[in-house]
């Protein structure tokens, strides 16, 4: 009981020592102004000024939208001239052409989802078809089905 | 003796900060004039008063230059003390030697306002903050010196607020036993000032 109301006391004064100091003279106060005040006129005759926050966040979306559609680019690179050696000798001949297709579905995708975000973009170049396909539209295999994360278990099942 | 703290109004905070940003210079040097007093008064306590200055200089000019980053302008005032914590860290390990020891002397010396009568005790207990853990010490002149809550001290070193509530008990334990020991306490030993406590 003793030792709690010594320490306690002891706390109080420890407590009335902080609050004693005084802290900065104005005389301190005002020679920190003074540097501040050159080193700010410095700053600002060199030209920096704060950038406005709006573009500095319409920067780091773009910046964002160009890393993600940069990503798929590099996907679809690194897998295209793969998939005719991972396909099963046996396989369909036009199963390359359906991989590329679900490659296209999944890029026009994305471009669905970021075209609003974009200001302007070329139109994307068309390409002719190779003689004896029709401009109908293709037939996807059953199975797999659908997109492209659907057909990245195949690529990488074993047979044995 | 001890200027009363100014009572603190984030809306005011927040109205030169909008104002600043919509391009009022002025708007800057009001929130310079009104924190200018304990953002070098944090700088004495951790850096001591030679650094303490160009540690000032250096987190205006910080502030002056992110606060378009600022999200919440509301929160101005723990952003400027985060700023003032981290630069004092940086420049507290870029300091030549080992790591985190202070050299007592620059925070024993008397400023030029200390009261005469004071300055015994004062250069005590500031020798006695100086050598408490960093993060003890930054928790105590937040809570002490600046009047931040909890939670505002929690928020601006980034710890949990029982984090901050436990550094700011054994801060003061610490500060106790120190003082108690300088003063020719139960045990008579007056040491430890060459000791260092960092961590």
């Amino acid at each position: 009981m003793n030792h709690d109301r010594r320490e306690q006391e002891e706390t109080e004064r420890v407590e009335a020592l902080l609050r004693a100091d005084p802290g900065p003279s104005p005389s301190e106060l005002a020679e920190a102004r003074l540097m501040l005040k050159r080193a700010l006129a410095r700053e600002r005759s060199d030209g920096a000024t704060p950038a406005p926050a709006p573009l500095r966040l319409a920067s780091r979306r773009w910046l964002r939208i160009s890393s993600q559609a940069a990503g798929f680019a590099l996907l679809v690179a690194l897998l295209a001239p793969v998939l005719p050696r991972v396909l099963p000798a046996g396989a369909d001949a036009r199963a390359p052409i359906d991989v590329v297709a679900s490659l296209a579905g999944e890029a026009s995708a994305m471009r669905a989802r970021i075209a609003p975000y974009l200001p302007s973009l070329p139109s994307l170049p068309s390409f002719p078809l190779p003689a004896g396909m029709t401009s109908r539209p293709m037939e996807m295999r059953p199975s797999p089905a659908g997109g492209l994360l659907d057909w990245i278990p195949s690529l990488h099942s074993d047979a044995r | 003796m001890t200027v009363p703290a100014k009572p603190f109004d984030s809306a005011n905070d927040a109205a030169e900060v909008r104002a600043f940003l919509a391009g009022d210079e002025g708007a800057f040097e009001r929130l310079v004039d009104r924190y200018q007093r304990p953002i070098l008064h944090l700088c004495q306590r951790l850096l001591g008063i030679e650094e303490s200055k160009d540690l000032f200089q250096e987190v205006f000019l910080q502030a002056w230059r992110a606060l378009p980053q600022l999200r919440s302008p509301g929160a101005f005032r723990t952003w400027l003390f985060r700023i003032t914590i981290r630069r004092a860290r940086r420049r507290r390990l870029a300091r030549p030697g080992p790591a985190g020891l202070d050299n007592l002397d620059r925070f024993t010396a008397e400023s030029e306002g200390d009261p005469i009568e004071l300055s015994e005790e004062l250069a005590r207990m500031r020798g006695s903050l100086a050598r408490l853990p960093e993060r003890q010490r930054e928790v105590v002149l937040l809570r002490h010196y600046e009047d931040l809550s909890f939670a505002e001290i929690a928020a601006v070193l980034g710890i949990r607020e029982d984090a901050a509530r436990a550094n700011h008990y054994q801060g003061l334990k610490r500060l106790r036993r120190e003082l108690h020991v300088d003063s020719g306490g139960s045990d008579g030993s007056r040491g430890g000032r060459e000791r260092t406590d960092e961590p």
